[in-house]
């Protein structure tokens, strides 16, 4: 069964330049919108994982609240077949409630689900923290007790605590030390294969984007340069942005 | 290895803002030639940042003691008066951090922060020399229009441009070492690449010497002739960068080289 889990065609996105106060108060504010998404169009099967490299300002977190319907003003289509897409932050030391026990950041989202006892809630957010690696004594902890890769394990756990099959990861590992990126790597890898979910896994490090993606994105100023295999863009790059992010990962065209 | 522009020797560092000292720093030796690049790698919490901020002067603190040594050109850096070590900072060191959102004065024109270190070290310059320096300054380090940048405020920049006006305000005294605290960690990959290349050239044209601090490894593999790796406040090997990334010794060193994402598939083998 090889459906499309998303797809995304024209899409454009503008936002609204923020102009200074003075401007403003014009008698005839000039309305000038920044392009920021252009005529972008894509593909996502059910299953996969699908990179997305691009550099800061270029439109990828424009991109995601798109696709997670947080974009208010938009033109063209995006069609996402799963009702309660979630998404993974960069920073694991801003994103977790500070004021809030693991347990009970963990059991937010369950409590929305009237039919769930406390007991059964306990019971998943105990499953939850063992399958992403773990010790469930951890949810009597306050997320500034826990390292920065316990932290970015915990966001995981909360995102698929909702019982999803679509991920955003937006730039999950970038944040954290190369031993410990590696770490979150396999734990993505293993839990993509258990669960099936499919992934959008934003990235700015190539390498990473080709150990754990099939296809990729290249975006540059809110436009998709390249899109496709992985092994077929590092082998032959068609333009200058994407060789020079080939360079500076040190990766050669073979 | 003649010429040592920079000796540390037995460097240890402890906080006591608890009971017991903390030891951020534990023996620690490092040596640095005339024109040389050294690397220094390590995780975070590593001792890699402290080091850097004993070597520029910084480590003046009443919760923290520093002992050991630290000769630069001879002249022992760690215990010495503020008088010396003004002579010293911005003049024949020069400093950048990592964050340049931060470090860079809001309330300043970029002119002005750029001249700062000759207004210190250079007081018979007139205004308009410092200005052409200024200029010079902010040309070497490959901005493209320094005339427009020379006036504008650090808010009007992009994050790359930042760390070039810092490098440029480092340099601008010709200092014999240049310490760069991961200078490109809050940058894109293809603008750290950029900053990386003119580290490189400003270390060829002006025989600087450049102490680069950093965890990137494949950076440092780049940039760096010799590499110290530090895990824990001490030191776990060092020697030339390709000779430890080609063949590690100590089981840390090898944990780190391959901690580098390779070009293959991963397997979800935790």
């Amino acid at each position: 069964m090889m459906e499309n889990i998303l797809s995304v065609s024209h899409l454009n996105v503008y936002y609204e330049n923020r102009e200074n106060l003075l401007k403003r108060f014009r008698a005839r504010p000039q309305k000038k919108l920044q392009h920021v998404l252009k005529d972008v169009s894509f593909e996502m099967k059910r299953g996969e994982i699908l990179g997305l490299v691009g550099e800061s300002g270029c439109g990828k977190t424009s991109l995601a609240k798109a696709i997670l319907g947080m974009q208010r003003q938009y033109e063209g289509e995006v069609a996402l077949d799963c009702p309660n897409p979630q998404m993974v932050f960069q920073d694991p030391y801003n994103s977790l409630n500070p004021a809030k026990k693991i347990g009970w950041i963990l059991e937010e989202p369950l409590r929305m689900k009237p039919h769930l006892t406390r007991e059964e809630r306990v019971r998943r957010v105990d499953e939850m923290l063992v399958r992403v690696g773990l010790d469930a004594k951890l949810k009597e902890h306050y997320p500034t007790e826990l390292s920065g890769g316990q932290r970015q394990r915990i966001a995981i756990a909360a995102a698929l605590l909702c019982d999803t099959d679509f991920l955003i990861a937006d730039e999950p590992v970038s944040a954290l030390d190369v031993t410990i990126q590696a770490q979150i790597i396999r734990l993505l890898l293993r839990l993509h294969r258990e669960l099936g979910i499919s992934m959008l896994f934003i990235s700015h490090d190539l390498r990473v984007v080709y150990q754990m993606c099939d296809r990729v994105l290249i975006m540059k100023n809110g436009e998709i340069l390249e899109q496709g295999n992985v092994q077929d863009i590092y082998g032959s790059p068609k333009t200058d942005y994407t060789k020079l992010l080939l360079e500076a990962a040190d990766i050669h065209a073979h | 290895m003649d010429n040592i522009l920079l000796k540390v020797e037995n460097l240890n560092i402890e906080f006591h803002d608890h009971d017991a000292p903390e030891r951020v720093v534990n023996h620690l030796d490092i040596a640095l030639e005339q024109g040389g690049i050294l690397g220094i790698v390590g995780e975070s919490g590593s001792g890699k940042s402290m080091t850097a901020m004993a070597v520029a002067g910084l480590l003046r603190r009443h919760d923290m003691t520093a002992e050991g040594e630290i000769l630069f050109e001879g002249k022992e850096l760690l215990h010495a008066s503020r008088k010396t070590l003004r002579q010293i900072q911005g003049n024949d060191i020069g400093i950048v951090f990592q964050e340049p959102m931060t470090s860079l004065n809001p309330v300043r024109r970029i002119g002005w922060q750029v001249e700062e270190s000759l207004r210190i070290h250079r007081p018979e310059m007139g205004k308009e020399e410092r200005r052409q320096r200024a200029l010079e300054a902010l040309s070497q380090v490959e901005l493209v229009n320094p005339q427009l940048v020379y006036h504008k405020y650090p808010h009007e920049l992009s994050g790359g441009m930042r760390q070039r006006v810092m490098i440029a305000s480092a340099i601008i005294c010709e200092p014999k070492l240049l310490i760069a605290d991961e200078p490109t960690t809050a940058l894109d990959v293809t603008i750290q690449l950029q900053i990386v290349k003119l580290l490189q050239r400003l270390n060829k044209e002006k025989n600087m010497a450049i102490l680069f601090i950093s965890h990137d490894l494949s950076l440092v593999r780049r940039l760096c002739e010799r590499v110290v790796v530090m895990h824990d406040g001490s030191m776990v090997e060092t020697g030339r960068t390709e000779e430890i990334f080609r063949n590690p010794k100590e089981g840390y060193t090898r944990e780190l080289v391959e901690a580098i994402p390779k070009l293959e598939k991963l397997k979800d083998i935790e």
